[in-house]
């Protein structure tokens, strides 16, 4: 009797702190290292406006402790006037964040005109920033002596799942398959369809035979000769990337400005044409990309 | 004992469906707030310097009184206008009548802008009008004043008696899209004498 009112006493504390945690990690938990958290927060905001030989309004944009707001305050405005705000966005957790949606409250559009960077579909990685632009313009029907109140709410959402893995992991889903140590997170079944598609797609890779074959071909480019060219480099950082791609962990992804597709396109058509100069380039690219999962 | 184990679980399965709800549905808004003051454009008819009765007056408006029986004689009224506004403004001055025959000549003289008033170009000034004067107003910052001299003088043709012409001078502030007005009215007439 005494085993159950312990057992259940310590599953009930189990429950409750798992509750605790689990809320903790929901509400930012930048405090907290949690196992998975997602995290966005201003760094930086920088303000001018478009006076250049008088200064009569001023606009200020500051941070506020939490990291979580920027507050701007314009005094003195008028019609024509148009402040500029620039601010900096961080992912300080170790999840990628998909933006949602950006909303712009403005109670008063006769009188001011708010554009500000949508950043909806966005994916950013850990440690990645991403840069946006507030403008408040002021239009002719605005009052005197008046104060008008606008808002922006930038909301984003914690992508767990999908986004792009390193050549490790994906070295790591066919071993087992091969009868090397491991667990696949991947079936065997999907993985082979995966190949399947890169070989119709691919003017580089074809992946032939049986799927034991396929999966061997696979290992061996993703693994490299133990003195690999940049040739071998940049095929195994391409394969990987191939595999983000129809796996669909690079949707909503750019590395350094491009897409998954552009930096496959740049990549093949390197070595389709042999510009051996430019292998580094693309090898740094699709690694940068593969490795934007964190 | 069937029932412990199955609260047991059914606690067990509670905890793990909040713990995973509570992370995918992982949400977090960043907030721009915004607050924005607009200027004022303001002048203000700050004080008047005339020999004519002044019959209203307000902070825009100055209405005057005054007579006229000889030729080439002339009128000095002075008005210094206050830029009581956040803004810089630009002034612009017109004048309108009913006398058709133009028997009437106006001229304004500006000083300034100055953050105090000077008494040599006021109440304290040997002649009139003062000496400096500018025949076109300069941009008036905020919270300063500018100082006019206005003179009408009746020229060779007298107006009939008991005839009142009016004289209406309007200085314009202007700030972008944004003005504020200055009304000064004279009626002048002539009595037999």
């Amino acid at each position: 009797m005494k085993t159950k009112i312990l057992a259940s006493l310590i599953l009930a504390i189990t429950a409750l702190s798992l509750i605790g945690y689990s809320y903790a990690c929901w509400n930012g938990g930048f405090r907290i290292d949690c196992y998975s958290k997602c995290d966005l927060i201003f760094t930086k905001t920088v303000a001018w406006d478009n006076e250049i030989e008088k200064d009569v309004a001023t606009v200020t944009a500051r941070i506020t402790y939490d990291k979580d707001t920027i507050k701007i305050v314009i005094k003195n405005a008028y019609p024509s006037y148009t402040a500029h705000i620039n601010y900096t966005i961080k992912n300080v957790g170790n999840r990628p964040a998909q933006f949602t949606s950006v909303t712009i409250l403005n109670p008063n559009p006769e009188a001011l005109q708010i554009t500000t960077t949508d950043h909806t579909g966005t994916v950013l990685g850990p440690c990645q920033t991403i840069k946006g632009t507030t403008k408040v313009h002021i239009l002719q029907p605005a009052r005197q002596k008046w104060q008008y109140e606008f808002e922006i709410r930038i909301s984003a959402k914690c992508k767990p799942y999908a986004y792009p893995r390193t050549i490790g992991f994906w070295k790591n889903q066919f071993a087992p398959y091969l009868g090397k140590p491991g667990k696949p997170q991947i079936g065997a079944e999907t993985l082979e369809g995966y190949l399947n598609q890169i070989s119709s797609q691919s003017q580089v890779f074809e992946f032939t035979g049986n799927r034991r074959q396929k999966f061997t071909q696979a290992y061996d480019i993703l693994e490299m000769p133990k003195r690999p060219t940049m040739l071998d480099k940049l095929k195994a950082q391409l394969l990987a990337l191939w595999l983000n791609q129809v796996a669909g962990y690079a949707e909503g992804y750019t590395y350094k400005g491009m897409t998954a597709q552009q930096i496959i396109q740049g990549s093949e058509n390197a070595i389709l044409n042999g510009w051996t100069k430019q292998y580094e380039y693309w090898k740094n690219m699709c690694e940068g990309f593969n490795n934007l999962g964190g | 004992m069937h029932k412990k184990i199955l609260t047991v679980f059914a606690v067990l399965l509670l905890t793990l469906a909040i713990t995973g709800y509570a992370y995918t549905k992982w949400q977090e808004t960043l907030q721009i707030q915004g607050t924005l003051n607009s200027a004022k454009v303001q002048i203000t008819l700050q004080a008047h310097n005339t020999t004519l009765q002044v019959i209203e007056q307000t902070t825009h408006k100055l209405w005057l009184r005054g007579t006229m029986n000889s030729q080439n004689k002339t009128l000095w009224t002075g008005i210094i206008i206050n830029n009581t506004g956040t803004t810089p403004v630009t002034i612009t001055q017109t004048t309108q009548t009913n006398d058709t025959q133009n028997r009437f000549q106006t001229q304004t003289l500006y000083y300034g802008p100055y953050a105090t008033v000077p008494p040599e170009k006021w109440d304290n000034s040997p002649t009139l009008p003062p000496s400096g004067g500018a025949s076109s107003p300069p941009e008036l910052p905020a919270q300063k004043i500018l100082i006019t001299w206005q003179n009408i003088t009746m020229l060779t043709e007298l107006i009939p008696v008991d005839t009142a012409i009016e004289i209406t001078v309007t200085y314009t502030a202007t700030f972008q899209s944004w003005t504020e007005t200055i009304t000064i009215k004279y009626t002048i007439t002539r009595t037999i004498g």
